[in-house]
C-alpha cells in the first residue's frame, strides 16, 4: 500500500495540474464567500482592531483579497516544492540527459524538467 | 587518423568489477563494433564512453580529449541508448528543442528530413510512442546533431526490416559524406559482420581480440578434414583447437592460430584431405567466448 502511494506520487503526470486547478479553485471559492473568509482570517491571525478598521476601505479589501491569494499561492508552491523535491530526490538522472554536452551542474535543471510535476511547468 | 583512444580502463560498482584493463582505438570514418555476451561490460563501456560514467581508471578520448565532464567532447557526440527514456509527457517536437538547445550542430531541416523517411507525428507524445518509434525517433535526434561520433547500443531492437534499413542507408551516408565515426553494439552478428570495418570483443570485461574485421576473423580457422581412420589420440587437447564436430570421417574443426605447421601435422596423424572453409563472426564469437569461459 506504501510502495503504492509512493507511486501515485512519483507517477501521477496530471498532479501539478491539478494541484495548481486546485489551488485556482480555491481562490475563486474564498474570494466569492469574502464574509467567511474575513472572519478565518481575523481569528487566525488576531488582528480584529487592525482589520476592523481598514476592513471598509477599498485598500482594506485588497489587502484581504491579495492576503487571501498569496496566502493559497503560497500553500500551491508548498505542496509543489514537496513533490518536486520527493521527485528529484527519488528519480535517477536519465542516461540521455547525463550523455548531453552539459556540465554536471547544468545537467541539474534537465533532471528538475524530469519530474512529472515540473512538466506543468514551460518549457 | 584515430578517433577514439581507450587506454587500460577500469570500471566498476562497488566492488563488482565490470571493466578491467580494456584498451583499443577507433579510426575516423570507421563502423566499429563491439561484442561480448550480456553481462560482459559493453553497456558499461559504452556509458564511460558517453561521458554518463567517470571510470575509475584509465582514459577515454575523443579527438585527444578526455570525454567525462567535458561539454566540448560531448557536442562531438551523438548516443542512442538501449532504452531510450525521453520525457514521458513531451512532444516529439518538444524534444527536437531540447536537443537544439543542447547542441549547437543540432539542424531541425535535417531532422525534418529524416522524419519523412520515418513518418513520426511530431505532435505525439513520447510515452505514445511504441518501443520501435523510440527508437528511431533517438536515432534520427543524433543524426540531426551531426556528430562525430555515433555511438549505438543495441539501436536495432524493436524496429521493422524497412525502418531498419533505411537507417542503416541514413547512418552509411553521414558516414560516406562527413566520415562519421560510428560505435555499435548489438547482439545481431551477422549485423555487425555486415555493417562494420573493425570489432573489438570483451568477455567478462576483458578484451578477447580487437581490430578489423578480417585480422579478427583470421584469429580462428575453420577447416574440413577427412579423417579415414578416425580421430588422431587426444585429438581434442591439441592446442588451439577450439571445437570440433563430425559427419561420419569429415570433420569440422575451428582452430585458433592455425598455420602450415600445423596442417603439415595433421597429415602425418592420418588426414587425408584439409581443407579452409569461410568462418563467419558469430564462429568467432561463440568459440572463442566458449574457450574464455571454460579456461
Amino acid at each position: 500500500m506504501k510502495q503504492q502511494k509512493k507511486f501515485w506520487i512519483r507517477e501521477n503526470q496530471s498532479i501539478g495540474i491539478w494541484t495548481f486547478l486546485g489551488c485556482i479553485g480555491a481562490c475563486l471559492q474564498l474570494s466569492l464567500f469574502r464574509s467567511s473568509v474575513e472572519d478565518i482570517w481575523r481569528n487566525f491571525y488576531y488582528v480584529e482592531q487592525y482589520y476592523m478598521e481598514i476592513s471598509n476601505t477599498a485598500f482594506g479589501r485588497f489587502l484581504s483579497y491579495s492576503r487571501v491569494f498569496y496566502s493559497t499561492m503560497a500553500v500551491y508552491v508548498l505542496i509543489l516544492s514537496i513533490l518536486l523535491f520527493h521527485n528529484l530526490s527519488r528519480s535517477k538522472t536519465k542516461e540521455w540527459i547525463a550523455s548531453l554536452p552539459l556540465k554536471q551542474k547544468d545537467i541539474f535543471w534537465y533532471k528538475f524538467r524530469q519530474g512529472r510535476v515540473a512538466y506543468t511547468l514551460p518549457l | 587518423m584515430i578517433k577514439v583512444k581507450i587506454e587500460n580502463l577500469f570500471k566498476g560498482y562497488g566492488k563488482t568489477k565490470v571493466l578491467e584493463g580494456v584498451s583499443f582505438e577507433v579510426r575516423k570514418g570507421s563502423i566499429h563494433g563491439l561484442i561480448g555476451p550480456n553481462g560482459s561490460g559493453k553497456t558499461t563501456l559504452i556509458k564511460c564512453l558517453t561521458g554518463i560514467y567517470q571510470p575509475d581508471q584509465g582514459s577515454i578520448c575523443l579527438d585527444e580529449e578526455e570525454i567525462y565532464d567535458n561539454p566540448a567532447a560531448k557536442m562531438k557526440m551523438g548516443y542512442v541508448a538501449d532504452s531510450n527514456d525521453y520525457y514521458p509527457n513531451y512532444r516529439i517536437k518538444e524534444m527536437v528543442k531540447i536537443y537544439e538547445a543542447a547542441y549547437p550542430t543540432f539542424s531541425k531541416e535535417d531532422f525534418d528530413y529524416y522524419n519523412e523517411a520515418m513518418g513520426l507525428n511530431v505532435k505525439k507524445m513520447i510515452k505514445q510512442l511504441s518501443k520501435g518509434q523510440k527508437m528511431r525517433l533517438a536515432l534520427i535526434l543524433n543524426l540531426a546533431i551531426h556528430p562525430d561520433i555515433l555511438i549505438l547500443d543495441e539501436p536495432m531492437e524493436g524496429i521493422d526490416v524497412i525502418a531498419k534499413q533505411q537507417l542503416f542507408d541514413m547512418i552509411i551516408n553521414e558516414v560516406e559524406e562527413r566520415e562519421m565515426t560510428v560505435l555499435i553494439t548489438s547482439h545481431h552478428l551477422e549485423e555487425i559482420e555486415n555493417f562494420c570495418d573493425s570489432i573489438t570483443m570483451i568477455h567478462e570485461g576483458k578484451l578477447t581480440g580487437t581490430g578489423s574485421l578480417d585480422e579478427v576473423k583470421e584469429k580462428a580457422t575453420k577447416l574440413q578434414i577427412v579423417f579415414p581412420e578416425g580421430l588422431p589420440e587426444g585429438f581434442a587437447g591439441w592446442k588451439g583447437v577450439l571445437n570440433f564436430s563430425n559427419i561420419g570421417s569429415i570433420y569440422t574443426v575451428i582452430w585458433e592460430d592455425f598455420d602450415e605447421e600445423k596442417k603439415e601435422l595433421l597429415y602425418e596423424c592420418g588426414a587425408a584431405f584439409v581443407e579452409e572453409i569461410p568462418i563467419s563472426l558469430e564462429e568467432i564469437f561463440l568459440y572463442m567466448n566458449k574457450e574464455g569461459r571454460e579456461q
